[in-house]
């Protein structure tokens, strides 16, 4: 199109070359004000997100003490207790559950399916996993509340004994869930990762006389040991914001679980839907529950920072 | 002749002979098969969604439900009905769309037929019920 527009048309005057370049130039002009303007739109709606949580989040945390708001044990807010070491335990242990439930079987899947598995495997499999990405969280959550709940209730009943004080809520079931809703968007992030190792390395080292395992975990997986680890973290920071699927399954007790698996505990995300109801802004609650927030916004820096130092330090 | 006894010579490189293969080939069955229940797992879940909720779908629709007095119910139950059956409708006839095409049934004629049944279908499914 660009490049009929430009043949010199010899009937065309000087007049409507310049009228017709001037149009063009415009029309760039108006196009690149325009994608700046997103651009910078996009940057200074999150900078002041996160000066606005940062502002509300220290306030709140020089009311209630950053030593106790990140040790103390009990968060009772309409008592002005704001202990928030019980839903930090809590958002870790999930996520860390999840990472290892999760996370870790979708990255040593997308390794076989990179590596070993026929195509049409790789293609059918792959399809599945973008549709089970794509199901809201709160559809998982309801599954896990009516099926997954009833089920670790058993399990812990037969594990710790009929008489034992374990429900089916607690960090069990967040986990499992966790798990199975992170490992699809790490399976399909893995692949990617996987797939963009050069065909010539494995040829390589295929004619080394490397067996395909061997190419497949000395070759493939180091090459692409940035990509999988971003796809790792990127599992932990869904995994620690996620909200309406762990509140549904994690009990909502707001202390540490009596038993670590099997008992009623919370999360930074579902204890601030949970409270954000009685929280009106302005109040010492609604800053505390920013800061809480502003912990979870902290540990996301953390996990991106973390992926790309480990990322550099492992290309170097 | 010669070629078995080069290919069973104690100096040849062969993949089942290497140290550890054993092993190589038990795990790479197990990443295998785990693999695939990992997806299976998910396919079942989605199915059973797909079936229970369609069903579910279906037995709320089977009986009217009297208007609440909410104001403009009627209208608003009209666009939501249009909307999940138009969805149902066009997810049926995309399905049986690419089925037929790639045996070469599917024509402009059949497809207006196809529309005009799945009409008269619908309206006779909501005399019904």
């Amino acid at each position: 199109m660009g490049q009929s527009a430009t043949i010199v048309d010899p009937t065309e005057t000087v007049a409507e070359r310049s009228q017709f370049v001037m149009r063009s130039r415009f029309g760039e002009a108006v196009v690149r004000v325009l994608l700046t303007t997103c651009g910078v739109f996009v940057v200074l709606t999150t900078v002041t997100m996160i000066g606005f949580l940062a502002h509300a989040g220290l306030r709140g945390m020089a009311m209630a003490g950053i030593g106790d708001l990140l040790t103390g044990r009990v968060w009772k807010p309409e008592a002005d207790s704001y202990g928030g070491f019980a839903l930090i335990v809590g958002t870790f242990t999930s996520a860390s559950g999840a990472l290892l439930l999760g996370a870790v079987p979708a990255v040593l899947a997308a390794v076989w399916l990179t590596e070993f598995a026929p195509p049409s495997i790789k293609v059918a499999e792959r399809r599945v996993l973008e549709v089970a990405s794509a199901i809201p969280s709160v559809v998982y959550g309801w599954l896990a509340l009516v099926y997954l709940v009833p089920i670790v209730f058993s399990v812990a009943h037969w594990l710790r004994g009929a008489d034992a004080a374990v429900t089916g809520e607690g960090l069990a079931s967040a986990s499992i869930l966790l798990g199975v809703m992170v490992a699809p968007t790490v399976m399909l992030l893995s692949l990617d990762a996987l797939s963009r190792v050069p065909r010539a390395l494995r040829d390589a080292s295929a004619a080394l006389g490397a067996s395909p395992w061997q190419t497949a975990f000395q070759v493939s997986v180091p090459y692409a040991w940035r990509g999988l680890l971003i796809a790792v973290f990127f599992g932990f920071a869904r995994a620690a914001g996620e909200t309406m699927a762990v509140q549904m399954v994690i009990g909502g007790a707001r202390r540490l679980p009596k038993d670590f698996l099997f008992s009623p505990t919370t999360t930074i995300s579902a204890q601030i839907v949970m409270d954000m109801q009685e929280a009106r802004p302005g109040t010492p609650q609604n800053d505390v529950l920013f800061s809480m927030a502003l912990v979870l916004l902290l540990v996301s820096v953390v996990v991106v920072l973390a992926t790309r130092l480990l990322g550099r330090q492992r290309l170097s | 002749m010669t070629a078995a006894r080069h290919s069973t010579g104690p100096g040849v490189l062969q993949r089942g002979r290497r140290a550890g293969s054993a092993l190589e080939l038990v795990l790479l069955s197990l990443l295998g098969v785990a693999s695939i229940l990992f997806a299976v797992g998910y396919v079942i879940c989605l199915l059973y969604l797909l079936i229970k909720g369609a069903g579910k779908i279906a037995s709320f629709t089977t009986y009217a439900s009297p208007l609440a007095g909410v104001d403009n119910e009627s209208a608003m139950r009209f666009v939501v009905a249009v909307c999940a059956f138009g969805v149902i409708a066009w997810a049926v006839l995309a399905s049986c769309r690419a089925v037929a095409s790639r045996y070469h049934w599917w024509t402009s004629s059949v497809d207006r037929v196809g529309v005009i049944v799945a009409v008269v279908v619908a309206r006779g499914w909501r005399y019904c019920a």
